[in-house]
């Protein structure tokens, strides 16, 4: 008996919010006609609906817009840093990776050092020999190097700049 | 080029026009207090909720999705501050049910729509804070039901008999209320 319950509830709230078919509402209609039980169910789930659907929104303080705006503004703007920061930090970036290049072509970092553990009390052939390649190291850098440069021209000059040009648009 | 009144203002906001922010918050105030209000059920906290929302909306506009609507992304805040705003209380241990009955008192035995105002929002009560919610969402008209899905983190499906459910169990709740009621008389 409950599940019927349930059953007509669903359907009687589905028609009290109008998503049932013209077809299904018209037969469920008829169904509450007959039966006084359903009749006194629809009543009593259209008093609850009608409950429900009256003064909806309430109205905050007549100052919120203004506290809100005073603690946007006291907090920090908006991480969007300028074009011309942007413009500085790329050519910042591009420098170092000048000079780097520079360096490289000169074969400053040509030689391979080998970490000399010979020192330590540990038996032969159980700590492997460790070489350091400078010139490999300083690629990855440069690398490194070029994908911040990127990523430094899209977020703080592109980005910006297609902004302001949308607005103004 | 997009006509959403919205991502307009949004755009002048990250091009460095602060003061445009407060359109924004003119025109979703009523209904982030009113969300707030729902779960929260204090006007005072329900305030400072709604305006955090806000201050927390204005420093992650940068990464709003532009796909997305605003108003959706926004109340998702507005629902998850509060939630937590409500854990809070929950943990200060303030009782409701008394706030309830005390502010009543005051407009006992004036007008009837007065009177059913006053057993709904008792009845409301003692719903779960998601089924209020989901309740209070879906009756704002402003909604669809993805949408409400989309605030309340709920697949639509669950949303729809959620919001069912809660019906079923609000009648319940005033019937109840209205025997104990009737019982005093």
């Amino acid at each position: 008996m409950k599940d019927l319950d349930n059953t007509y509830d669903d359907r009687i709230f589905s028609l009290l919010d109008g998503t049932l078919s013209p077809e299904q509402a018209k037969r469920l209609m008829t169904e509450i006609e007959l039966s006084a039980s359903l009749k006194a169910q629809y009543e009593e789930a259209k008093l609850i609906h009608s409950m429900l659907a009256g003064p909806a929104l309430s109205d905050p303080p007549s100052n919120f817009t203004h506290v809100v705006m005073n603690k946007v503004n006291g907090s920090a703007s908006l991480a969007q840093p300028s074009i011309w920061k942007g413009i500085f930090l790329l050519c910042g970036v591009l420098l170092t990776m000048a000079i780097a290049i520079v360096l490289v072509s000169q074969g400053v970092f040509n030689e391979t050092t080998t970490l000399d553990l010979d020192h330590l009390n540990v038996p032969q052939g159980i700590l492997p020999e460790i070489s350091i390649n400078g010139k490999l190291i300083m690629n990855v850098i440069l690398a490194l190097n070029l994908i911040i440069g990127f990523i430094v021209l899209d977020r703080t000059i592109l980005k910006p700049l297609f902004t302001k040009r949308r607005v103004s648009a | 080029m997009t006509n959403d009144p919205d991502l307009i203002l949004i755009d002048r906001v990250l091009a460095g026009e602060q003061h445009v922010f407060a359109e924004l918050v003119d025109k979703h105030k009523r209904y982030a207090f009113t969300i707030a209000l729902k779960i929260l059920q204090d006007r005072g906290e329900a305030e400072e909720a709604a305006q955090d929302s806000f201050v927390k909306a204005y420093h992650h506009l940068v990464k709003f999705n532009r796909e997305a609507k605003f108003s959706t992304w926004f109340y998702r805040i507005v629902f998850n501050t509060a939630i937590s705003y409500k854990r809070k209380q929950k943990a200060n241990f303030q009782d409701i049910e008394h706030t309830v009955i005390h502010d009543s008192a005051d407009v006992e035995s004036t007008l009837e729509r007065d009177d059913k105002q006053k057993y709904l929002s008792l009845a409301l009560t003692k719903l779960n804070d998601q089924d209020r919610t989901a309740l209070s969402l879906f009756y704002l008209d402003e909604f669809s039901l993805e949408e409400i899905g989309e605030i309340t983190g709920l697949p639509t499906n669950t949303m729809k008999v959620r919001i069912h459910r809660a019906r079923q169990k609000l009648a319940e709740e005033l019937k109840l209320i209205l025997s104990k009621e009737a019982l005093t008389l």
